[in-house]
């Protein structure tokens, strides 16, 4: 299952209450989880599940026993969602660099994009230390509570 | 309105801040009890932002004569010259969630309009989100930005722009037509000190209202002094969107009617008059 089919199934998961979906093909196996990530944890809750979303590929015990297969770059996906409505920035300002492009390798705490709700500008920072796979929001576009914007392959 | 007297011109330049003075007439409980005062610094967003890598507390503020980056949104500036406005940023940790941090923005600015308007005894209106217009022109800006420092929950520094005392003279060019100050629109200049520690308390009342009672009072609020109301606005965000200004719904976002596909709500980027000629 390539990049373009796990956006796919994403994009069709997006509206439903679906909480986890598993697809098999031959010996690989996509698995789909809401989550809930712990550092957005607030003391008043979110009006609605946070639906973070963690997407892994093949499951883990169904890994080949293969080192180039094992460290193949579709191993594992994980969805950077926006927190809030709003509309979704790449860059700072209109005519600087984005904050980053697709295949560059990110750290920790690195800005992904600006989320920007009634002039209050929200920084996404990434969660993990990866490599982006896929940037999901034109620039400039709005987007829903829990959209997916970036699609990140673990380090 | 007639030009400043000699006296009057001699009275604003005397109008400077003093941080110990200002301190000692405080009448917030937390905002503004630690209090950074600058004679110019870049943005007091960006120091309040260090500050809170520092562990600043809640409540803190920096407050400026002048800011030579004043920020406004997406790498707009405010211009911010010394003399003449309020330029400072209060830090927030508020602990919300992300999705009911927007209305922070719509907090400031209904707590400025309250005082301008009790100050210069003229209408004040937000045109939604985050400016406060006199005379159809704008006198003041919010522009809010939240950060993640050290591990703790996301910060939130609350940038305000006030322009105080300006002459039209003193505007550039650029902005003649859009911007004015509470001075032009009253006639007369006003103490910033005295308005700055004030708004600090009107911001501290309405920041604590949202928290303990929820958005419908500040909703009411600003609702009542939408600007543009009736009229035909454009919005950047869905890009191309444009419809007539009706009301702020449950939650901040700006209603739009539209002739064709419903009412539209706005909860993101700016509105413009379509087809407005500014005299």
């Amino acid at each position: 299952m390539g990049i373009d089919e796990v956006l796919k199934l994403i994009e069709s998961l997006r509206d439903t209450d679906i909480q986890e979906v598993e697809v098999a093909e031959g010996d690989r196996k996509i698995r789909i989880v809401r989550m809930t990530p712990g550092a957005t944890a607030a003391a008043v809750p979110a009006p609605a599940a946070d639906p973070h979303v963690q997407a892994t590929a093949p499951a883990a015990e169904h890994v080949p026993q293969n080192d180039s297969q094992a460290d193949s770059a579709d191993s594992t996906y994980v969805e950077v969602t926006s927190p809030m409505v709003g509309t979704f920035y790449r860059s700072p300002e209109p005519d600087a660099d984005p904050f980053v492009q697709e295949q560059d390798r990110i750290s920790t705490g690195q800005q992904l994009c600006i989320i920007e709700a009634m002039k209050l500008m929200n920084p996404i920072q990434s969660e993990l230390n990866g490599r982006v796979m896929a940037i999901l929001v034109e620039d400039a576009q709005p987007v829903e509570y829990g959209q997916p914007l970036f699609l990140i392959e673990p380090a | 309105m007639k030009p400043p007297s000699p006296s009057e011109e001699l009275a604003e330049r005397q109008d400077l801040y003093d941080a110990d003075r200002m301190r000692s007439k405080l009448s917030s409980r937390i905002f503004g009890r630690v209090l950074e005062y600058h004679e110019r610094v870049g943005s007091t967003n960006d120091v309040i932002l260090g500050m809170a890598e520092q562990a600043a507390p809640h409540g803190t503020v920096c407050l400026a004569d002048e800011q030579s980056a004043g920020r406004g949104r997406r790498g707009y500036g405010w211009f911010s010259p010394p003399g003449c406005g309020i330029w400072a940023s209060v830090l927030l940790r508020p602990r919300l969630s992300a999705a009911r941090t927007p209305p922070l923005t719509l907090c400031a600015a209904a707590a400025a309009a309250r005082v301008l308007e009790a100050t210069a005894g003229e209408n004040v209106k937000i045109k939604w989100p985050n400016d406060l217009l006199m005379g159809g022109r704008k006198v003041a800006g919010i522009l809010a930005e939240s950060r993640v420092v050290s591990g703790d929950d996301p910060v939130i520094v609350v940038g305000m722009g006030i322009n105080v005392n300006h002459t039209r003279e003193q505007f550039p060019d650029e902005l003649s037509a859009s911007a004015t100050s509470l001075r032009i629109e009253s006639g007369r200049s006003a103490g910033r000190e005295e308005l700055f520690l004030a708004i600090l308390a009107s911001f501290e009342s309405a920041y604590g209202q949202y928290l303990a009672n929820g958005p419908a009072s500040l909703i009411a609020e600003v609702d009542a002094r939408l600007a543009w109301r009736g009229m035909i606005v454009e919005a950047d965000s869905p890009a191309g969107s444009a419809g007539r200004v009706t009301r702020i719904d449950e939650e901040g976002g700006l209603v739009l009617d539209r002739k064709a596909g419903g009412p539209l709500v706005i909860r993101s980027g700016s509105i413009r008059l379509r087809n407005h000629i500014r005299p």
